[in-house]
């Protein structure tokens, strides 16, 4: 019982705040109205897990054989020093203002106002808009947006039900957790041309990036000193990521149907594969989050053009290559799309074009070239179908 | 008779009926095709395994995935092609972010027919992009069109309507002896698959019989595993990781035959001397992808241990 309260301690440090900070920390940069504070952090609440696994990546690859200890405080500290100095002062504008949170408020005014500003600023601000109501109030919650609660919630109880009660037994999410057990074991990432285990003879056959076996990774740094085997924070990341497709559809579909985006989700959700995936333990859903997430940055670039922009679409890009191959792929078509359809005139979109290609090699495609050059080959080493 | 004789009433509703008419004939005609899909071919590929075991289903199930795969993408991936068209046509109305993002899915629809026709799970990566698309065209077209029935939820009926179709063509098309027999079997297979997951062991440390009795024995020698990553989860001992459908076998140089130039009583004395496996961890589903291992299996070695999905096999004393 105690190991998986810890393990579901994890997941919220690593999928929610992980997630918020990093969405706070484009909130903070981001200078488009396109895509509203709250939208952008909705969107990406599943960005912290990546995040956190290409960090481990470097990590592993750079300095390995330290403690697990030195990894997890490594991330943790960054997470928490970026929230702080950063995120802090985005919440101010995402939070309503009511009894319940006027104590947080009180509380990041005086962190800000121990950053320069006066302290009496604070707290006048918290009066001032102590007296608005806040926009979720004054709209009301439609019925639309019920519906969609509902849907969520039964969700939530079928998937926490689901995964409380079975273990990991199928066969790719298995071969993932291995892989990414024999990480946390080693504490070493190398590029080899056989990727093989001499400890237990296993073989790893995957083609794709480590995003997903370091999840396992992470929680099994954790396991590792604390004598724990839990796996059930690597098991509830296949349910959180089709629960975000949804949240990703339904926000998406909302911003020109209104109040029926609601049938656009039980489109998706009522196709018969898709159904028979959500009780699967797969990487599928995290990959398929993470592409969808990329085409809506890369929408929105193209849309409303700037550098905070460029880098998040790279982050994204560069984030879902890292987790499946098929993105890594398919970023020889983002490309030239960028050259073609981002605006401006012709040095300018090969300026922000190499940019982009450098920050998406750095956000995660890197592993492909390193994997081709130093490693097993990748899909040009490729006999059998995976 | 009123309703009737105002014309613009079924001005309104005509554009609604030839829709389901086109929409019934397009569908109806597409799911003649895809029972027909279930004629079987080279079944000992791999191919057979993803259900592309012969040319109509690798085209129409592989590389046209997108559009004939019904089980997995549904139907609304159809409705992309007058999006495609529209957008073609009209670029200049819809903005070069939409014709951006379209021309990148267009392409990596593209990428996945050509280089990931195999695996059914990659197409899947397009559905909720595509959803959201169809909803906002086609819904805005429709719109237009007609404003008797709310677009979106015609849309979502269509799409209720060929979910449906699916299901019931895919427990149809499984014949066995008879429609409604092929209809219980499909219902059981349901049931059992549900069954397998019920029958895991719970509040173990393990989820399988034969996994608790391997951690549980002691085994002095290493274990030849038939492409089971489950034992080196839940073991800490030595595997020989095997691929029954290329036969081979992982080592640190790479991938090694075992089957390939060796009698069944060579195979054996191999497992035995060479790699210093006396056990075989194993399912029926693995066997089947290898049916002369299969037949060794069953021939040289005793079965020591079983559970509702894997086998523990130990060879045979002489």
């Amino acid at each position: 019982m105690i190991q998986t309260l810890i393990a579901l301690f994890l997941f919220l440090f690593t999928n929610i705040f992980c997630s918020i900070t990093v969405m706070l920390l484009f909130n903070h940069f981001n200078k488009s109205d396109y895509v509203s504070r709250w939208e952008a952090l909705l969107f990406g609440l599943g960005i912290g897990p990546p995040v956190v696994t290409l960090m481990l990546y470097y990590l592993l690859l750079l300095l390995p054989g330290m403690h697990q200890w030195f990894y997890l405080f490594i991330i943790c500290f960054t997470f928490i020093v970026i929230f702080y100095w950063y995120a802090v002062r985005e919440i101010r504008l995402l939070l309503p203002v009511g009894p319940r949170t006027i104590m947080i408020r009180w509380h990041l005014d005086a962190s800000i106002s121990l950053k320069g500003q006066h302290a009496w600023e604070g707290w006048r601000r918290i009066f001032s808009e102590f007296s608005v109501k806040p926009k979720f109030y004054t709209e009301g919650m439609q019925f639309n947006h019920w519906l969609f609660l509902l849907f969520i919630l039964m969700f939530v109880w079928l998937w926490m039900r689901f995964t409380l009660k079975y273990p990991l037994v199928e066969h790719d999410a298995l071969e993932y957790a291995v892989q990414g057990m024999i990480f946390a074991k080693n504490l070493n990432i190398e590029y080899v041309t056989h990727r093989f285990d001499t400890a237990t003879n296993f073989y790893y056959v995957g083609l794709h990036g480590f995003s997903f076996p370091l999840l396992s990774t992470w929680q099994w740094l954790f396991n590792l000193p604390l004598g724990f085997k839990t796996d059930f924070f690597f098991r509830l990341q296949s349910g959180y990521y089709f629960a975000l497709i949804f949240l990703q559809v339904y926000l998406s579909a909302r911003r020109f149907m209104k109040k029926q985006a609601i049938y656009s989700l039980l489109s998706l959700v009522i196709v018969y594969w898709f159904y028979d995936m959500l009780f699967d333990y797969h990487i599928d859903s995290y990959r398929s989050y993470l592409f969808f997430f990329a085409v809506l940055c890369i929408f929105i670039l193209l849309k409303s053009a700037n550098r905070a922009m460029v880098v998040f679409t790279a982050l994204t890009c560069g984030l879902a290559a890292f987790a499946h191959s098929t993105a890594a792929l398919a970023l020889a078509f983002c490309m030239p799309v960028i050259l073609l359809y981002y605006p401006g005139k012709i040095l300018k979109r090969v300026g922000v074009l190499t940019m982009f290609f450098v920050l998406v090699v750095f956000f995660g495609a890197g592993h492909y070239i390193l994997d081709t050059l130093f490693g097993t080959g990748w899909v040009f080493g490729l006999k059998e179908t995976y | 008779m009123g309703f009737w004789i105002k014309g613009n009433i079924l001005k309104k509703l005509l554009p609604l009926i030839l829709w389901f008419l086109v929409a019934w004939i397009f569908v109806t005609a597409l799911f003649f095709t895809a029972y027909y899909l279930k004629l079987e071919g080279d079944v000992s590929s791999d191919l057979a395994l993803r259900g592309l075991d012969n040319p109509l289903k690798l085209w129409l199930h592989g590389y046209l995935g997108q559009f004939f795969h019904f089980t997995v993408m549904g139907f609304l991936s159809w409705l992309m092609i007058p999006v495609y068209i529209y957008v073609f046509l009209n670029g200049n109305k819809v903005g070069r972010p939409v014709q951006g993002v379209l021309l990148f899915l267009a392409l990596f629809g593209v990428l996945i027919a050509v280089k990931g026709f195999f695996n059914h799970r990659y197409i899947i990566t397009l559905l909720p992009a595509y959803t959201v698309i169809v909803f906002h065209f086609v819904g805005n077209f429709l719109s237009r069109k007609t404003s008797i029935i709310n677009p979106y939820q015609l849309l979502f009926s269509f799409a209720v309507f060929t979910s449906i179709t699916v299901l019931t063509v895919s427990f149809v098309s499984n014949r066995t002896d008879s429609d409604w027999n092929a209809i219980k079997m499909k219902y059981y297979k349901w049931i059992s698959a549900r069954d397998h997951k019920k029958k895991i062991v719970k509040k173990s440390a393990t989820p399988f019989a034969t996994i608790n009795l391997l951690n549980d024995t002691t085994i002095p020698t290493s274990v030849f595993v038939n492409e089971l990553p489950i034992f080196y989860y839940y073991t800490n001992l030595k595997g020989i990781y095997y691929n029954p459908l290329y036969d081979f076998y992982y080592s640190a140089h790479g991938k090694v035959k075992l089957l390939e130039d060796r009698s069944d009583n060579e195979v054996v004395a191999y497992l035995t001397d060479s790699l210093n496996c006396r056990f075989v961890f194993t399912s029926k589903s693995k066997n089947s992808f290898n049916p002369r291992f299969a037949d060794i299996l069953q021939s040289r070695f005793d079965t020591l241990a079983k559970d509702s999905y894997y086998l523990l096999f130990v060879v045979k004393d002489d």
